[in-house]
């Protein structure tokens, strides 16, 4: 198995993690007024999050993982939201408790952001592991919270690593519940206000659903990359519209408010996001 | 009543050597942790702690996989165990991939509010409209089963209570009477205690009752929850805790890469079985790296 590449903009101008973070932050304008959340190796939503609350969503509320800060305000950007450092500057602590009240009741529980060890033309997660249950290949970290996908409005799915192995056509296990495979649509069974995956961000592309079936569809491809590298590290059919854009380069004003006021450590310049 | 002398009682301290608890660990199976407390974990390791049932905190690390890496871990209750971006859980992996330990596939609810229906007395929990298009009850029959509210007559799923015979905690800071001060965290700690039969708490320092009656809404654990305190200054090394010393990242990676290589035993005995006590243990990480780890927080 040939080792993962590390994935490169074409430039040194900014790094793949922090666009990455800063499409997000673009697309969270969506979420202005709601509340939602980032949980374990959140390390690129963390920073999103709180690039979008300085831009497009002045008025979202989140919820920063273990460290439980709400609004947090860091201008170092930890690694993890497991650091205690990730609660500097926040406007409240909330037991664990509280937030899977959240989860539980489902009302005043907007979005997060859910990863795994493999994804699905669907958008299933799955944190448990690769094989058969009783003789897995591969163990997974555990579901922990993706479990709440069942129940905030809608999330996003992000990635450090896009390959054939994580996106795949089916999920072994599913740890957060995206779409039916008949293409009908969300899962029976959730809470009703609950709508599923509304994007997906790889180190090569963003991805959304279409509206009929709920399949992933290509939306842009990040700079220095082409539909074709995003097909041939994908397991799985990707739709692919005629015109697929290039994900717009970070503007000066968000990479400058992403170095100045979010991340004056540079943990995102560093931070290396892969394929194949 | 001039002439009269009287003696007030004292309080009774509940400060015991780090050695006594590992002991006390080491009596009993069914272990939580409220946290990740690593002197705690040491002193378990030295006295011979094994066939444990551990129900970790809903993310755990080093804690959990250094008892796999260890051999002391029977069953565990998964909801997340790993190094985040540092990587996997490696003892975990190698264990969970060979069977030699036993997993309950948990995530976040069964965990919480598993605790929190133990610590409230409850028997059990109903959860609706969250499990039924995961995998999770297919994987956890034993503890997401189908039950009908009494009184909608509609099926949920409920989840057990989640108790354990030993619960261990990090604090920052703790009087000898229990009164801890836990920062840093999500507050997992109180349901965790209350939830168990007897708690051990360590803290990085002990100090007087006074400094915690100064800002009493600052106290996570009440003394009455808490049985035993252990004086542990640096005990979370090469872990964070909060306020006071950062995690020790470079040790953290030189451990998952032993692990990795099948050096977990040259680990344990260079760190854990090695060190006469968890003073040595400190001693041999050294002053100047555990000082500097004090920088920045």
């Amino acid at each position: 198995m040939a080792a993962p590449r590390i994935a490169h903009p074409g430039t040194d101008d900014y790094s793949m993690a922090e666009l990455m973070a800063v499409e997000m932050s673009r697309n969270l304008a969506f979420d202005n007024g709601l509340t939602g959340g980032v949980g374990t190796s959140a390390t690129i939503p963390m920073a999103a999050v709180r690039l979008a609350t300085l831009t497009v969503a002045p008025d979202l509320t989140w919820f920063c993982g273990a460290s439980a800060g709400i609004n947090p305000t860091f201008s170092e950007l930890p690694l993890s939201a497991h650091d205690p450092t990730a609660f500097v500057g926040a406007e409240a602590h909330v037991p664990m408790m509280r937030t899977v009240d959240l989860g539980m009741q489902g009302a005043r529980w907007g979005f997060g952001f859910n990863g795994g060890i493999q994804v699905d033309r669907f958008g299933n997660c799955n944190m448990i592991g690769i094989g058969p249950y009783d003789s897995l290949r591969m163990r997974g970290p555990g579901t922990v919270g993706v479990i709440w996908a069942a129940s905030m409005c809608h999330c996003y799915l992000y990635f450090n690593h896009h390959s054939t192995r994580t996106l795949v056509e089916k999920v072994d296990y599913i740890s957060s519940p995206g779409y039916n495979y008949d293409g009908s649509g969300r899962w029976a069974g959730l809470k009703p206000t609950s709508t599923g995956p509304r994007l997906v961000y790889t180190p090569l592309c963003v991805m959304d659903f279409t509206e009929d079936t709920c399949e992933l569809r290509l939306r842009s491809v990040h700079p220095g990359y082409t539909v074709e590298d995003v097909l041939e590290n994908s397991g799985c059919s990707i739709v692919v519209p005629d015109e697929v854009p290039t994900t717009a380069p970070p503007t000066q004003l968000e990479l400058m408010l992403l170095r100045t006021q979010i991340d004056r450590t540079g943990t995102l310049r560093d931070f290396q996001v892969t394929y194949g | 009543m001039t002439d009269q002398t009287f003696t007030l009682p004292q309080r009774r301290s509940k400060e015991i050597s780090l050695e006594e608890a590992g002991a006390l660990i080491a009596q009993r199976k069914r272990l939580a942790f409220g946290n990740e407390p690593m002197a705690l974990v040491r002193a378990a390791l030295r006295a011979g702690a094994e066939g444990l049932t551990v129900i970790p905190p809903v993310t755990t690390s080093l804690s959990t996989d250094l008892l796999i890496a260890a051999g002391a871990v029977e069953s565990l209750y998964v909801c997340y165990i790993g190094f985040e971006t540092l990587g996997m859980a490696p003892a975990f992996r190698r264990a969970a991939e060979s069977r030699t330990i036993e997993v309950v596939e948990a995530d976040e609810i069964t965990v919480i509010l598993g605790t929190r229906t133990a610590a409230g007395g409850m028997p059990f929990a109903p959860v609706a409209n969250i499990y039924e298009a995961t995998d999770l009850p297919r994987l956890n029959p034993d503890n997401l089963r189908r039950v009908v509210d009494p009184f909608t007559g509609t099926e949920t799923y409920a989840i057990p209570a989640l108790r354990s015979e030993i619960c261990l905690i990090h604090a920052q800071e703790a009087d000898i009477y229990g009164n801890a001060i836990c920062l840093g965290s999500n507050n997992q700690e109180a349901d965790k205690a209350l939830a168990s039969d007897f708690v051990i708490v360590q803290a990085d320092r002990i100090v007087s009752t006074d400094r915690i009656r100064e800002q009493p809404y600052r106290t996570s654990l009440p003394s009455n929850l808490v049985d035993a305190v252990v004086h542990a200054p640096f005990g979370n090394h090469p872990l964070v805790s909060g306020r006071h010393y950062q995690m020790d990242v470079p040790h953290v990676r030189t451990y998952l890469s032993m692990v990795k290589e099948g050096r977990a035993q040259e680990y344990l005995d260079t760190y854990v079985y090695g060190p006469k006590d968890e003073w040595a243990y400190l001693e041999l990480i050294g002053m100047h790296d555990l000082l500097t780890l004090q920088r920045g927080v």
